[in-house]
C-alpha cells in the first residue's frame, strides 16, 4: 500500500470569485464568460472571454503570477497557514510573463527598444511564476512548473504527490495560473478553434472553446486526511499534435491508470469532472471515453461558466471536484442545453455523495491525464 | 537515489540556426511540421530508442512503447515558435496568424510530436525549472523510476536562434550561447550498469552550470558545451556515459548534484 497523501487545504480564484462564490456562482448556473464586459485593451469585443475582475498588480506586475499570489494571500488572510519549510512548488503553466513579453516583442518588431529588455525572453521563461510564489511564500523546497498545455495542472498533482512519497519535500503546494494573453486568444482562433458565441460544454450545438483566467491551488501533505489524492496519470495518444484520437482510449487509460494503485474499480467512480472545451471534436471523444472509464458516473464540466483556463485548469477542475466531493454536490454544466447522447451532465446542481471522484483533462501534444481524489469525511451536503 | 543508465544519446550545436540533420526513423512530413527543439530532441531521442529493446532486454526490465513515460525538461521552451507566431500576429494581423506556429508554441509540442514519430503513447511530463531543469527533470524520472520499477526515458533540450539569442543578450547574458539536446533511457539500479545518483553536493564539490561561469568559486568548471542553458549539463552526463565516466554536477543555488558514476 502506498503512503496516503491528502489535500490539506485548497482554494481557487477565477473570473467568478474566490471558491465559495465560484462554486456557488457555478450552482446558479451564472457564467463569467462573455463577449463584451470586462476585457483587456487589446482583446477583441467580439471574442467572449472570462476576466477575473480585480487588479492584482500589487502582487506581481506580471499578470499570471499576480494573479496565482493574490488566490494564496486570499487563503491565508482567511486562516490558510502554509509551512515553507521544505515546502515544493509545482506550478503549472502555460505562458508564464508572455503577456508583457508580447509588448516586448512588439515594440521590437515596430523597430523599437524593448522598454523593459528583460520581458522579451527572460521574464517569460516557464519557470518564473514557480519562482516567483515560491519566494513569496519563502519556500526552501524544491521548485519547478510543470507545462503541458492545458494538461498542467493535473500533472502537476501527480509531480508533487511522487515528490512527496519520495521524501524529496515535507510538503508540496500545487499551484496553476494562466492569464489572457494575445497569444492563447488569437491562437486558438487561428487554429479555428475558438467559439463565436459562447463556450458550451457537451452541447449539441457546441461551436468552440472560450479562454479565462484563474489561478488556484492546492495544498499536499504526507499522511491519511479527509480528502486523499489516490492516483495520477498521463497517457499519450501519439495521434495528432492537436486533435483528439477519434477512439478516446487515450484518456481511458489514463483514467484507468489513476485509480489502478488503490485496486478501485471503474464502477465505483462517483463523479468525473470533464475536460469539455466546447470544441465539437474534443468533447465528441471525450464523451465516449468517460461512458466507457467511468460508465455510472454522473459528470460536470465547468468551462461554461469560467472558461478555458489552461495551464490552470487542472487545478481549478482539481479544487471544484474537491469542494463538490466535500459538499456532496455535483454542479451544472452551465450553458449546455441539449447534451450529447450518452453523457451524464445535468442543467441543475445534485446532491451526490461521493467517495471517489475523478478530474480529466486533455492537451495539444496528444496528452490525456487523470486524477482521482477519495473523500472519506463527513458531507456538508447544502452548505 | 540511484537509477541505471543504459543508453544515452547527444547532440551539441556550437551556434544556433545551422541545419539540423533529420533521423532516418523520423518521416519527412513530420520533420516540417517539427519545431526546431522537436529535432533537437528527436536527434538525441532516436539512437536511444534504437538501442532501448535490447538494452532493456539486457537489464532485465520491460519495453512498451504504451507505459514508457518520458520526462521532457527545456528551460527555455518553445519561445522560437512563440516568437515566430507573435510576429505573424503583429505584421500580417489576426487574420493571418500563423496556427502551426501557435500549436509548437507550447512547450510539451516537441513531446507531442515525438510521440506520433516514435509511437511513444505512455506517460508524458514537460518540466521547466530555469538553470536546474536538469536536475528537476531528473529529479522526477528517478523517483517515477524507482516508484513503478520500470524505465523511463528522460529528454533534455533548449535551443537556440537569433531571435531567442536577441534575448538573452538583452537579458544581460554576454556567455557563448549554443543549443543541443541529451536522451536517456534509465532503470532501476542494478549491477554492472552506469549509475545515476542523486546526492547533497559538499562544498566545492557542487559545481555549477557554465552559463554563469563567474559563480563557479573555484571548482573545476565545465570545459564544454557553454551556452546550453540548461542543458548543458544533460549533454556533459551523456558523454561521460559514453567514455564510461564519472561525473559531478552542482547546480546553481543548491546543494544537490546529479552524479553519473560508471560501475564495475
Amino acid at each position: 500500500m502506498r503512503a496516503p497523501i491528502h489535500l490539506a487545504s485548497f482554494g481557487c480564484l477565477t473570473a467568478l470569485g474566490d471558491l465559495p462564490s465560484s462554486f456557488a456562482s457555478l450552482c446558479a448556473g451564472e457564467s463569467a464568460v462573455r463577449i463584451g464586459g470586462a476585457r483587456p485593451d487589446w482583446a477583441p469585443e467580439d471574442m467572449p472571454i472570462a476576466m477575473v475582475p480585480m487588479d492584482v498588480s500589487a502582487y506581481s506586475r506580471h499578470r499570471t503570477f499576480g494573479l496565482a499570489i493574490a488566490a494564496l494571500d486570499e487563503a491565508i488572510r482567511a486562516g490558510m497557514s502554509i509551512d515553507p519549510d521544505g515546502l515544493a512548488i509545482v506550478f503549472a503553466n502555460t505562458t508564464s510573463g508572455m503577456l508583457l513579453g508580447e509588448t516586448a516583442i512588439a515594440q521590437h518588431l515596430a523597430g523599437d527598444s524593448p522598454e523593459v529588455p528583460e520581458d522579451y525572453l527572460w521574464n517569460h521563461l516557464a519557470h518564473r511564476p514557480a519562482e516567483a510564489v515560491g519566494d513569496w511564500l519563502g519556500a526552501t523546497g524544491p521548485r519547478v512548473v510543470v507545462s503541458t498545455a492545458c494538461t498542467s495542472g493535473t500533472v502537476a498533482f501527480g509531480v508533487a504527490a511522487d515528490l512527496l512519497r519520495a521524501g524529496r519535500c515535507k510538503r508540496a503546494l500545487v499551484v496553476g495560473s494562466d492569464a489572457l494573453c494575445r497569444t492563447t486568444l488569437f491562437g486558438f482562433r487561428a487554429l479555428g478553434a475558438y467559439t463565436r458565441t459562447s463556450c458550451r460544454p457537451f452541447d449539441v450545438e457546441r461551436d468552440g472553446m472560450a479562454i479565462g483566467e484563474a489561478a488556484a491551488f492546492a495544498l499536499l501533505e504526507p499522511g491519511p486526511g479527509d480528502l486523499e489524492l489516490i492516483g495520477c496519470a498521463t497517457r499519450t495518444d501519439a495521434f495528432h499534435l492537436t486533435a483528439p484520437e477519434p477512439t478516446g482510449k487515450g484518456l481511458v487509460r489514463a483514467v484507468l491508470a489513476a485509480i489502478a494503485p488503490e485496486g478501485i474499480d471503474r464502477g465505483a467512480i462517483d463523479h468525473v469532472n470533464a475536460h469539455a472545451t466546447g470544441t465539437p471534436t474534443n468533447d465528441g471523444v471525450e464523451a465516449l471515453s468517460i461512458a466507457e472509464a467511468a460508465p455510472n458516473a454522473p459528470v460536470s464540466a465547468v468551462k461554461g461558466a469560467f472558461g478555458h483556463t489552461l495551464g490552470a485548469a487542472g487545478v481549478v477542475e482539481a479544487v471544484i471536484l474537491a469542494e463538490s466531493m466535500r459538499r456532496g454536490i455535483v454542479p451544472p454544466a452551465v450553458r449546455c442545453a441539449q447534451a450529447i447522447p450518452g453523457v451524464a451532465v445535468h442543467d441543475q446542481p445534485r446532491f451526490v455523495p461521493q467517495r471517489v471522484g475523478v478530474s480529466v483533462n486533455l492537451a495539444f501534444g496528444g496528452h490525456n491525464a487523470a486524477l482521482a481524489l477519495r473523500w472519506s469525511g463527513t458531507t456538508e451536503r447544502g452548505r | 537515489m540511484k537509477v541505471s543508465v543504459l543508453a544515452a544519446g547527444s547532440l551539441a550545436m556550437p551556434a544556433g540556426g545551422q541545419d539540423i540533420p533529420r533521423p532516418t526513423r523520423v518521416e519527412a512530413g513530420g520533420w516540417r511540421r517539427f519545431s526546431r527543439l522537436a529535432r533537437l530532441g528527436a536527434c538525441a531521442l532516436s539512437p536511444v530508442l534504437e538501442s532501448a529493446p535490447d538494452a532493456c532486454r539486457s537489464a532485465d526490465v520491460d519495453f512498451d512503447r504504451d507505459e514508457l513515460a518520458l520526462f521532457f525538461g527545456t528551460g527555455i521552451g518553445e519561445f522560437l515558435s512563440s516568437y515566430s507566431f507573435l510576429k505573424s500576429l503583429f505584421t500580417k494581423g489576426p487574420a493571418m496568424a500563423s496556427p502551426l506556429a501557435f500549436q509548437n508554441s507550447v512547450h510539451n509540442a516537441a513531446p507531442g510530436h515525438l510521440s506520433m514519430a516514435f509511437g511513444l503513447r505512455g506517460p508524458s511530463e514537460t518540466l521547466c525549472a530555469g538553470p536546474l531543469t536538469v536536475l528537476r527533470t531528473f529529479e522526477r524520472a528517478m523517483v517515477h523510476v524507482v516508484a513503478h520499477e520500470q524505465a523511463a526515458i528522460v529528454l533534455l533540450a533548449d535551443d537556440l536562434g537569433a531571435d531567442s539569442e536577441l534575448g538573452w543578450r538583452l537579458a544581460g547574458v554576454d556567455a557563448p550561447l549554443a543549443e543541443g539536446a541529451a536522451a536517456f533511457l534509465i532503470a532501476p539500479a542494478r549491477s554492472g550498469s552506469p549509475v545515476l545518483s542523486l546526492v547533497e553536493a559538499r562544498g566545492d564539490e557542487a559545481l555549477r552550470s557554465p552559463l554563469w561561469p563567474g559563480e563557479v568559486d573555484g571548482a573545476r568548471t565545465i570545459g564544454c558545451a557553454e551556452g546550453l542553458y540548461s542543458t548543458a549539463e544533460a549533454h556533459l552526463l551523456a558523454q561521460a556515459f559514453a567514455r564510461s565516466e564519472g561525473l559531478r554536477i552542482g547546480f546553481r543555488g543548491e546543494r544537490t548534484a546529479l552524479d553519473l558514476q560508471a560501475l564495475p
